[in-house]
């Protein structure tokens, strides 16, 4: 299927990468090790919205493993610098539609990041005994676990698709990628749960989608995730495709080729 | 050569860095909106994070403010002047430092007079306006105004040496590693995101590595214990000062080091 041979082109790609990837990896355990130090004294083991004790904790190791499938992926997946160099005519000339392309290879990336990105972290977590195992109970709730993690990655590319396929009014797509980590360091949950947010506030951002690219997994974790942001995450899983596409089509109709 | 002819040669540089950049002047109002909604939700999670808790030992939250607002300036600051050498993979892989090493300039002036980025301007802007509103917040400068302002603009000069240090360090390394990129999030990122909380919530051994590999505790969190007057006397910024300009002089001779152990990629 050309999906998969996509996926897995992208992911192979990413190979020989491994060794400056893993000592990137340490930078992220250190961010990882801040903010666990300041929950840690931030919460003094006491309770917090629905969090015990060192829960916290565990949530932002899920939080650090998580930001690598969902939000490091690479910058607009590469679509601004195909329209950039004009090599997006051809990419789209392709006998193959170019979202699902894209989004294809996107998976791979994410799939490459799953295994020796957040991998790593999750192994030094788990070691450190805050990454949040206990919570996996029963085959249910793995399921639920995984499907939580699947849909993280699926909308993680997705934006990062919609940032990308904004350079074809702008030419350039940095603008995009800034607005949105600034929306989603604040949106995802990232480094302050939302669910230790002002009640409306944490209301508001549930159906928003960047609550599904960590807060939603790190909550199903750890056991406390709601009906309501799995039922938001579902629609904009849906939803972002079909955005994805129809701006696709009108960004099609602009197509302006610099030339290389 | 001397401080002040390198500092005259910097500015010329920096001058046609700038009139090069001129044209992308859109750009420049995107990059300082978008800067701007980075930081601000920064701020905003960390605000939020710190008042959940009503404040982290004994840091209430303007005052951790305050800290966010000097890193944020100090930050903005080398990024505006120096943020060339973070991306100094690009000199080594496509073999751009040959040429850079042809000029009659010491390499390391040579690669920062390249450095100027206006686009950056918005984060030292946002960071000053920061610490001016926590600053009000707290009342600092209600008594000895003067003083108080003279401790801040200290703090954001040994803030903005440490940078400068780690950078050069960290681009001095690339000699070896080529790679440069992927150790900034250890090197720079990290720190930086440490420095904008008090740094007696980390554990012993990583409060250790912001006293000493990564000092930015001295570019943030001591000034700013002296400017929260909780402990240290103002000799802390003389210190900071001291020690600041110590680790720029220290990854300067490292670079000098590294840049003889340079061999070109041939390309």
């Amino acid at each position: 299927m050309v999906w998969w041979v996509i996926a897995r082109a992208a992911f192979r790609k990413n190979l020989a990468y491994v060794l400056a990837h893993m000592a990137n990896n340490a930078g992220s355990l250190l961010f990882g090790l801040i903010y666990m130090a300041l929950w840690h004294v931030a919460s003094r083991e006491e309770t917090l919205g629905p969090f015990h004790g060192r829960e916290l904790v565990s949530y932002i190791a899920a939080s650090q493993a998580l930001l690598w499938i969902s939000t490091f992926l690479p910058s607009g997946l590469g679509i601004d610098l195909q329209v950039r160099s004009g090599s997006v005519a051809l990419e789209m000339a392709r006998p193959v539609p170019y979202v699902p392309r894209m989004v294809a290879a996107g998976i791979g990336e994410a799939f490459y990041n799953l295994v020796f990105r957040s991998g790593p972290l999750i192994v030094a977590f788990t070691v450190m005994g805050v990454f949040p195992w206990g919570h996996v109970r029963s085959e249910e709730a793995l399921g639920g676990d995984i499907a939580a993690v699947l849909l993280a990655l699926w909308m993680g590319v997705l934006m990062q698709y919609l940032v990308g396929i904004a350079a074809f009014w702008t030419m350039e797509s940095r603008w995009a990628l800034r607005l949105f980590l600034g929306l989603n360091m604040f949106m995802s949950g990232q480094l302050l749960p939302l669910q230790l947010m002002p009640p409306r506030l944490q209301e508001s951002l549930n159906w928003l989608p960047f609550q599904a690219l960590v807060s939603l997994p790190a909550s199903v974790w750890l056991g406390v995730a709601t009906q309501d942001a799995w039922i938001s995450a579902g629609i904009w899983a849906v939803g972002l495709y079909v955005i994805a596409v129809l701006i696709t089509h009108r960004a099609t109709r602009r197509l302006e080729v610099q030339g290389g | 050569m001397g401080i002040l002819s390198g500092l005259r040669l910097y500015t010329a540089m920096a001058r046609t860095t700038l009139q090069s950049r001129a044209i992308y002047r859109a750009n420049f109002g995107l990059s300082l909106v978008f800067n701007s909604i980075m930081v601000t939700a920064e701020l905003i999670v960390t605000l939020l994070l710190v008042h959940r808790v009503h404040g982290i030992l004994g840091w209430n939250t303007a005052q951790v403010m305050l800290l966010f607002g000097m890193a944020t300036t100090s930050g903005g600051t080398y990024r505006t002047f120096l943020s060339e050498l973070s991306y100094f993979d690009k000199y080594l892989v496509n073999g751009e430092f040959d040429a850079v090493l042809t000029r009659p300039v010491p390499a390391w002036l040579a690669v920062a007079g390249r450095s100027v980025d206006p686009d950056q301007i918005g984060l030292v802007i946002e960071g000053m306006a920061i610490v001016a509103v926590s600053g009000t917040i707290l009342g600092i400068f209600r008594l000895d105004a003067w003083l108080v302002i003279g401790e801040l603009l200290a703090a954001v000069v040994s803030g903005t040496l440490i940078w400068m240090a780690m950078v050069t360090a960290l681009a001095a390394l690339g000699f070896w590693t080529t790679r440069v990129d992927t150790l900034q999030p250890m090197v720079l990122y990290g720190p930086q995101t440490a420095a904008t909380f008090p740094l007696s919530v980390y554990p012993t051994d990583i409060r250790m590595l912001f006293y000493s590999i990564f000092p930015v505790a001295f570019g943030t969190y001591l000034p700013a214990m002296v400017i929260l007057r909780k402990g240290p006397g103002a000799v802390m910024v003389l210190v900071s000062l001291f020690a600041a300009a110590a680790a720029l002089a220290l990854a300067l001779r490292f670079w000098r080091f590294a840049v003889r152990h340079y061999t070109s990629t041939g390309t």
